[in-house]
């Protein structure tokens, strides 16, 4: 009974940086030796990609990016994957920031989807990267009211030399806005989505995922959630990447919190039932 | 090094910090500057000098480290904030307030279809009881009790699918991370900071053994 | 003057964003919108403000040789660096653009990636079922994270439709109850803004 307890009482104090250590195992030994599990399509992913799917080529898209570089490893594998549908499918791209960090992703994109950016023959008519617009949500109701409000994009070109943005005279213009955020997508439905009439989807981090939810599907009519969503993308396009490498990991993650959480109960419950 | 944090605070983890913060605002700061040098002070050079208005209001803001004329400092961000909140609080109006109550009102009863009535019952009485949770002029009693009751519940599933939602984003960072420590030049990288971080954890228990063996002797 | 003046600006800033949302009258839209416009120059300026505070702080505690001097160098070098750099070259520029992936991307992402440990560590130690509500939200969390994981779905076919079931139904419910709580309050603040009763963020002394 002493022994038992002594046991118990040594896996309830345990260090915390053995958990940090396990972890640590658990996310970086699947990534060396893959599974290979096979990943499900989610309704908010399929949503995304047939609404995509379906629109006619030439029509313009916005890529609004509101992300910071904090959740890159979540937010730009779902950049990676829907901007290579949206070249498939031959969509006009207009990317624009409304976070500082938002036009260096804009521009890895393109350079990794279509192999360059300004240097790109086709730069300035199938797609652009704007650059950043300070401001928040005043910038995004600007920019949904004018979208040549900004005179110049983000490498120095005038706008009114590149050929994509002249038919552009508001949000209605964009036959869907790709939000890419791991703050909120309740600013883009009231500025883009709610006056302007223009369907949303949401490439958001997980955690904002529950907050997508009220506006799904009548408003944001497809999410990617984080990088689940981004593995997601990467087969239906069948691009597979990172995200798709990174889900064996995300698993094993998931598998060890969960045990963690049943030791601790029951370890409570026990002791709970001592004390009784 | 933001990583040596999870042994203990320590200068490796500090500098890393205080690099994340210099370059991150310094990075902002410069393509804070694109856009005022495009957009605002390139049109004013080029003859449009209504742009020099909301120059010299950002001038203003500057004032921000006076003690004497700090109140000119709140002229620029009484317009920042008034243009802000007009903004958000109109939309919010529509957006969270009178659609989110039209997108509630869900038939209750939908025949041949018992999981859609059932999910629509969950919804509706959902948002009310949780609407009437914090409610708090007035003690919960009798029907309304019941309601708030199932309000708390549901609130506890939507905190808790919030926290699974976070944890799966937080591993998606350290799966990030773990990736790019596996990629070229990090085959090197690893290694040496292994035999770093072993050679520093050593060193560190080290220092506490003697320090602990000086504290006994006295 | 003092106060009574940007609060006037405040009230009359903020009305006229409300008429260019709910008016269609081309005079009112086109004012706000160039007013809007202006003010977005004026917030890209105040990221000056943060800079000189930054530095201030930084350059006070090197000239006092106080605690952690050499982290304060390590930032301003850093800060200067970026500006010198970003002015020089653009901001467009590849090289700048490789700073950037390769400085703040890892160092962001690693800062933020430490809440995971943590909240692995407090899910052993810290999450008790210690009543009917905490057991609710712990299942809760267990299915949602075996349903989002691929593990889940090998482990039983019904893992992802529960979890998605959760996000769609009780969770939209949730959600929805909170954000309509968030609009009203913060209705409530424009209200006592606009009467003058809330004062907190024309800073101090106000």
């Amino acid at each position: 009974m002493t022994a038992k307890k002594g046991w118990m009482q040594k896996l309830a104090t345990i260090d915390p940086r053995v958990i940090f250590l396990l972890l640590f195992i658990c996310v970086g030994a699947p990534l060396l030796s893959p599974v290979g599990l096979p990943v499900g399509i989610s309704p908010g992913t399929s949503g995304m990609y047939k609404f995509i799917e379906g629109l006619p080529s030439g029509n313009f898209v916005l890529s609004a990016f509101d992300m910071s570089a904090a959740v890159a490893p979540e937010c730009y594998p779902q950049v990676a994957a829907f901007t290579a549908h949206l070249k498939n499918k031959n969509l006009k791209i207009v990317e624009v920031a409304f976070d500082s960090a938002g036009p260096m992703f804009a521009d890895q994109a393109l350079r990794d989807v279509f192999g360059a950016s300004k240097d790109h023959p086709l730069y300035g008519k199938n797609f652009v990267n704007l650059g950043y617009i300070a401001g928040g949500e005043a910038a995004m109701r600007s920019y949904a009211a004018n979208p040549k409000m900004i005179q110049k994009d983000f490498y120095g070109k005038d706008i009114k030399d590149l050929e994509i943005m002249q038919p552009l005279s508001s949000a209605k213009d964009f036959r869907l806005v790709i939000v890419i955020t791991g703050s909120q997508v309740d600013n883009f439905v009231r500025q883009f989505g709610d006056p302007y009439g223009v369907p949303i989807a949401g490439a958001v981090t997980a955690v904002l995922v529950t907050r997508v939810m009220p506006y799904y599907p009548a408003k944001v009519i497809g999410y990617l959630n984080g990088l689940r969503g981004a593995a997601e993308y990467e087969l239906l396009v069948k691009r597979p990447g990172i995200a798709l490498a990174g889900m064996d990991a995300q698993s094993a993650a998931h598998l060890l919190v969960i045990i963690f959480i049943i030791i601790g109960n029951v370890g409570y419950m026990v002791r709970k039932s001592r004390r009784s | 090094m933001a990583y040596s944090f999870l042994y203990k605070e320590n200068r490796a983890y500090r500098i890393a910090e205080h690099i994340y913060l210099g370059a991150g605002t310094g990075y902002g700061a410069i393509l804070s500057a694109k856009y005022v040098y495009d957009n605002a002070w390139t049109p004013l050079v080029k003859g449009n000098t209504l742009w020099a208005i909301p120059l010299l209001a950002s001038l203003l803001l500057y004032f921000y480290f006076s003690k004497k004329h700090f109140w000119i400092y709140r002229i620029p961000t009484a317009a920042i904030i008034g243009i802000g909140t007009g903004i958000v609080v109109a939309a919010d109006f529509r957006t969270r307030l009178t659609e989110q109550i039209s997108a509630t009102l869900l038939p209750l009863f939908i025949a041949n279809d018992p999981y859609k009535s059932l999910n629509n019952i969950i919804i509706v009485f959902g948002v009310i009881g949780s609407l009437i949770f914090f409610y708090f002029s007035r003690e919960h009693r009798g029907p309304v009790k019941g309601m708030v009751n199932f309000g708390k519940y549901i609130l506890m599933i939507t905190f808790g699918a919030a926290f699974g939602q976070t944890f799966m984003a937080r591993i998606s960072l350290i799966i990030g991370r773990i990736q790019s420590l596996y990629l070229w030049p990090a085959w090197i990288l690893l290694p040496s900071a292994a035999v770093l971080v072993g050679v520093a954890i050593s060193w560190d228990r080290l220092r506490q053994k003697k320090a602990k063996s000086a504290t006994e002797k006295k | 003057m003092k106060l009574k003046l940007p609060l006037a600006i405040t009230i009359i800033l903020t009305m006229l964003s409300v008429a260019d949302y709910y008016f269609k009258v081309p005079a009112i839209n086109t004012i706000a919108r160039d007013v809007t416009v202006a003010t977005l120059v004026m917030s890209a300026c105040a990221i000056g403000i943060g800079i000189i505070s930054l530095t201030k702080i930084h350059v006070n505690r090197i000239a006092k040789k106080k605690p952690h001097s050499l982290e304060s160098v390590i930032m301003l070098v850093t800060l200067a660096a970026f500006i010198l750099v970003g002015a020089v070259l653009g901001s467009g520029d590849p090289n700048y653009v490789y700073m950037f992936q390769n400085i703040i991307v890892p160092l962001d992402s690693a800062m933020f990636s430490l809440a995971g440990f943590f909240m692995a560590s407090a899910a052993y130690r810290a999450f008790r079922a210690r009543s009917n509500e905490a057991l609710v939200l712990l299942v809760a969390a267990v299915l949602v994270m075996l349903g989002q994981a691929p593990i889940g779905e090998a482990l039983w076919s019904g893992f992802p439709n529960v979890s998605q079931w959760i996000l769609d139904v009780p969770n939209t419910a949730g959600v929805r109850a909170l954000i309509m709580g968030i609009a009203i309050g913060m209705l409530s603040l424009t209200i006592r803004m606009l009467m003058g009763h809330e004062k907190g963020y024309l800073g101090a002394g106000a």
